[in-house]
C-alpha cells in the first residue's frame, strides 16, 4: 500500500486535534520528550485510507470495507505542538513529509503571525515546492474572517480553504481535495525520477 | 407441468443443471439490475413464438423448418449465455464485477434479439411470397402477427381444393420422381459443398461466421427432409432452401473481401508505423509524440473474429472503412514529414487526443502549416505528456487489475496498451500498492489473494505506527511486529507453494497477533 505522510501545523489552540480526530476518531495522543529537559508536549497522531479510485475516506478500523484493489492510499497525519518554544520539535515532525496542512483559527487573526513563523519553520526542511494547504478553521463563530481575508492577511500564495473542524463542515472535501494534490505531486515525482533514469540509462 | 413464462422454464432447466435456487435468485436479481432480464425475457419469449410459428408455416407451406432451426440455436445459444453468467465469479460475485462483461452480454443480447426480428420478417416473406405465387385470394401480410391468421384460412382453403386437386393432378410416374429428387438433392449437396469451401477459406483467414456454420451443420437434415417430401411442394422447398442457401453464401463472400481487407489494412498500417516512427525520430519536437504511434491499432477488430450475424458484417465493415482512412491519414503524415524542413518550427498545441483519426488529422494539418509556413516567428512547446500520464494511469491500472481478474496471470506482451517505454514505471508502480507479484522468470503478474492483502494492509498500519512513534511506545515489543512481518512473508510463500491449510492456519494466527498489537497501539496515552 502507498502512503501519504502529512503534517498538520497551526497556532496552539487552531482546532488541529479536532482536525485529526474529525478524519480518524481513534487518532492517538502522545508525549513527546524534549530531550534532556523533563519538560513533555502532546501531539496527535492519526492514521486514515484514501480510496482515490472512488474518492472516499476510510478510518483505519476500516480495512474491511475496502476494496484492495482499488487504488489505496495508507494516509498519516501527525499534528504538531503549537506553543511557540517547540520550534524544535515540529521541524523534527514535519521533516520528511509529503504535504502540510495548516489549520489557522479565523476568529483569531492576531494568531497568523505565528502560523506564518510555523510555515518558515517547514520551508527551511521541506524541498522547494511542497504541497501545502491553509484551512482557515472556525468558520461556525460568527467573528470569523472568510478565506479572502485570511489569505491577504497571510500574504501568501497558498490556497486558503474554509472548514469548521468543531461540525465537520467541509473538513472531508478539503481533506480529500487536498490528498489529490499531494498524490499529483507524489506520481509527478516519480515519473520525473523515471524519465530522468531512463536518458542516464 | 411445464412452466409457461420462458424465463421461469430457463430458471427450471438451470435448477435441474444443479444450480442451487438462491444461486439462480441472484443471477436473477442481478441481471435485473444489469437490465439484462427484460432484454432476456423479450429474446425468450419471442424465439418460443418463432419455434411454434415456424413449425405451422413449415406445414402449411413446406418452407419454415430452416427457421425453427435457427429459434432453436438462438434458444441455446441464450441459454448458454445465462450458464455463463451463473457459472462466472466475475459476474457473480459484487465486489469481482465486470462492467466489461455485462456491456458485452448486453450487446449479444441486442444482436440475438435482432437476429431474432429478422427470422420474424423472413417469416412475412415466405408467407407473402407464397400466396402470390399461388395466387390466392388473400391480402398480403403487414406484419408477423397475421401470420397464424393466414395459416388458418390457408387451411381452409387447402381442404376445400384437395378434392379438386386430386382429381386434376396428373401423377407423375415413378422413375421420372425419383430423378427429379435425385436432381434436387445433388444441386442442393452443390450449395452447401460452395459454402463448405467459403468456410474453410474464412477459418484460414481467422474468420468464423456464426449463421454459416449453422446452415452447415443442418445439411443433413434438409437433404432427408427432400426425401420424405413430396413431389408436389419439391420445387418449392428447393426454390426456398437454395435462395437461403444463395444469401449466405453471398453474406459469407463479403465477409471473406472485408476480412482480407481488414488483414491487408492491419498489416499495412503496422508497417508504416514502423516508417512513421523512424520519420519522426528526426525531429525533436516530435520526440514526445512518438509514445502514441503505438496506440494505433489498438482498438482495432481483433483476429480470430466471431462474426453473428449480417449485424455483424456490416459493423466491420464500417470498421473497415475507418482502417482505411487512419491508413491514408498515415501516408499523408509520412509524405508531410519527408517534405518538413528539419528546422522548422512546429505548433503542436492544436494537436487533437481525441482519437487515432484526429490526432493523425491535427498531426498531417500542423505538419502542413509549419512546411508552409517555414520562416515564421516561434510556435508553442507542448507540455502535456507529465498530465497524460497521470491521467492514464488509472484507466492502465484498472484495465491491468480487469486482465487480472479475468485471467489470474499476464504477461508484459498484454499490455500493448501502455507505451513500452512506461509499462516498467505503471508495474513498479502496482508492485509498490502491493496488488501485483512480479515473476522475474516469465514476466507475469498475480494478483494477492483478497485475505492476504487486507492482514498486510493491517500490518503495515501497525508497521507505520511503531515506525512514526516507536520511541515513545515504551510497552511495545518491536520484535513482535517484526516477526509478524516475517511470518507474514512465509505465509505468501505457502500460498504460492499451494500448501493452502498451512497457509490458512498461518493467516489465522497472524490476524490475532495484529489485533494483539492493535489493542496496545489503540490505547491512549
Amino acid at each position: 500500500m502507498r502512503k501519504i505522510s502529512l503534517a498538520i501545523i497551526g497556532p496552539h489552540q487552531a482546532g488541529k486535534s479536532t482536525f485529526i480526530r474529525k478524519l480518524d476518531p481513534s487518532a492517538v495522543r502522545m508525549d513527546y520528550e524534549k530531550g534532556t529537559l523533563s519538560t513533555t508536549v502532546g501531539f496527535d497522531y492519526g492514521i486514515i485510507f484514501w480510496d482515490a479510485t472512488k474518492n472516499e475516506l476510510y478510518p483505519k478500523e476500516s480495512i474491511e470495507n475496502l476494496d484492495p484493489f482499488n487504488e489505496i492510499w495508507k494516509v498519516t497525519l501527525t499534528g504538531t505542538p503549537g506553543q511557540i518554544a517547540f520550534s524544535y520539535v515540529r521541524k523534527a515532525l514535519v521533516k520528511g513529509k509529503d504535504g502540510i496542512i495548516m489549520i489557522v483559527d479565523s476568529a483569531q487573526p492576531v494568531q497568523l503571525v505565528y502560523a506564518l513563523g510555523q510555515y518558515q519553520e517547514a520551508r527551511e526542511v521541506l524541498p522547494p515546492g511542497f504541497p501545502f494547504l491553509v484551512l482557515a478553521n472556525k468558520q461556525d463563530l460568527p467573528d470569523a474572517k472568510p478565506p479572502d481575508v485570511i489569505k491577504g492577511l497571510l500574504g501568501m500564495d497558498a490556497e486558503v480553504i474554509p472548514i469548521s473542524a468543531l461540525r465537520g463542515d467541509g473538513v472531508e472535501e478539503a481533506f480529500i481535495h487536498f490528498l489529490k494534490v499531494v498524490r499529483a505531486d507524489i506520481m509527478s515525482r516519480s515519473i520525473q525520477s523515471y524519465a530522468e533514469a531512463k536518458v542516464r540509462a | 407441468m411445464e412452466p409457461e413464462n420462458p424465463w421461469e422454464a430457463l430458471r427450471a432447466s438451470l435448477l435441474e443443471a444443479g444450480y442451487s435456487l438462491d444461486k439462480i435468485d441472484k443471477l436473477e436479481s442481478l441481471m435485473k439490475k444489469d437490465e439484462l432480464l427484460p432484454l432476456l425475457e423479450k429474446i425468450l419469449e419471442k424465439v418460443r413464438k418463432l419455434g411454434e410459428i415456424s413449425s405451422e408455416v413449415e406445414k402449411e407451406i413446406g418452407s419454415g423448418e430452416d427457421i425453427s432451426n435457427r429459434a432453436s440455436l438462438l434458444s441455446q445459444s441464450v441459454k448458454g449465455i445465462v450458464i455463463s453468467l451463473i457459472g462466472d465469479p466475475a459476474y457473480m460475485r459484487p465486489f469481482l464485477r465486470d462492467r466489461g462483461k455485462v456491456k458485452e452480454v448486453r450487446r449479444i443480447l441486442e444482436v440475438t434479439l435482432e437476429e431474432a426480428s429478422s427470422l420474424e420478417r423472413e417469416l412475412v416473406t415466405r408467407v407473402n411470397a407464397y400466396i402470390r405465387e399461388k395466387g390466392l385470394d388473400i391480402e398480403e401480410l403487414r406484419s408477423y402477427e397475421e401470420i397464424p391468421a393466414a395459416l388458418s384460412f390457408l387451411r381452409i382453403l387447402k381442404r376445400s381444393e384437395v378434392h379438386k386437386e386430386a382429381q386434376e393432378q396428373k401423377v407423375e410416374p415413378k422413375e421420372e420422381q425419383r430423378k427429379l429428387k435425385e436432381e434436387a438433392i445433388a444441386s442442393l449437396n452443390e450449395a452447401f459443398e460452395k459454402l463448405r469451401s467459403i468456410e474453410e477459406e474464412l477459418d484460414l483467414m481467422g474468420v468464423r461466421y456464426e449463421r454459416l456454420s449453422h446452415y452447415l451443420e443442418l445439411r443433413e437434415r434438409f437433404i432427408e427432409k427432400f426425401q420424405e417430401v413430396e413431389e408436389g411442394i419439391l420445387r418449392k422447398y428447393l426454390k426456398n432452401i437454395t435462395s437461403r442457401l444463395a444469401e449466405v453464401e453471398n453474406d459469407s463472400r463479403k465477409l471473406i473481401q472485408i476480412s482480407q481487407k481488414l488483414i491487408d489494412l492491419k498489416a499495412s498500417i503496422e508497417e508504416m508505423k514502423g516508417d512513421l516512427l523512424e520519420r519522426m525520430e528526426g525531429i525533436a519536437e516530435l520526440g514526445r509524440f512518438k509514445e502514441i504511434i503505438p496506440y494505433i491499432g489498438l482498438d482495432f477488430p481483433r483476429i480470430p473474429l466471431l462474426i453473428r450475424s449480417r449485424i455483424h458484417i456490416e459493423s466491420l465493415r464500417r470498421e473497415v472503412e475507418r482502417l482505411n482512412k487512419i491508413s491514408s491519414l498515415i501516408k499523408s503524415v509520412i509524405d508531410e514529414l519527408e517534405y518538413m524542413p528539419k528546422d522548422a518550427k512546429l505548433d503542436l498545441s492544436k494537436l487533437s487526443l481525441d482519437s487515432t483519426e484526429s490526432f493523425l488529422e491535427s498531426l498531417n494539418n500542423c505538419l502542413r502549416a509549419s512546411r508552409l509556413s517555414y520562416g515564421m516567428p516561434e510556435t508553442i512547446g507542448y507540455t502535456g505528456m507529465m498530465s497524460e500520464i497521470l491521467e492514464l494511469y488509472p484507466k492502465w491500472r484498472e484495465k491491468i487489475i480487469s486482465l487480472l481478474r479475468e485471467r489470474g496471470e499476464i504477461s508484459l506482451q498484454d499490455l500493448k496498451f501502455i507505451p513500452g517505454s512506461w509499462r516498467p514505471w505503471v508495474l513498479r508502480n502496482l508492485a509498490d500498492e502491493g496488488i501485483v507479484v512480479i515473476n522475474e522468470d516469465k514476466v507475469a503478474m498475480r494478483i494477492i489473494p483478497e485475505d492476504m492483502r487486507k492482514l498486510e494492509m493491517e500490518i503495515e498500519v501497525i508497521e507505520d505506527m511503531v515506525s512514526d512513534l516507536g520511541v515513545m511506545l515504551p510497552n511495545l515489543d518491536e520484535t513482535s511486529v517484526k516477526r509478524i512481518r516475517e511470518d507474514f512473508e512465509r505465509a505468501k510463500s505457502l500460498f504460492m507453494m499451494g500448501r493452502v491449510s498451512e497457509y490458512r492456519e498461518l493467516i489465522s494466527e497472524l490476524r490475532s497477533r495484529v489485533n494483539e498489537v492493535k489493542m496496545q497501539l489503540g490505547v491512549k496515552r
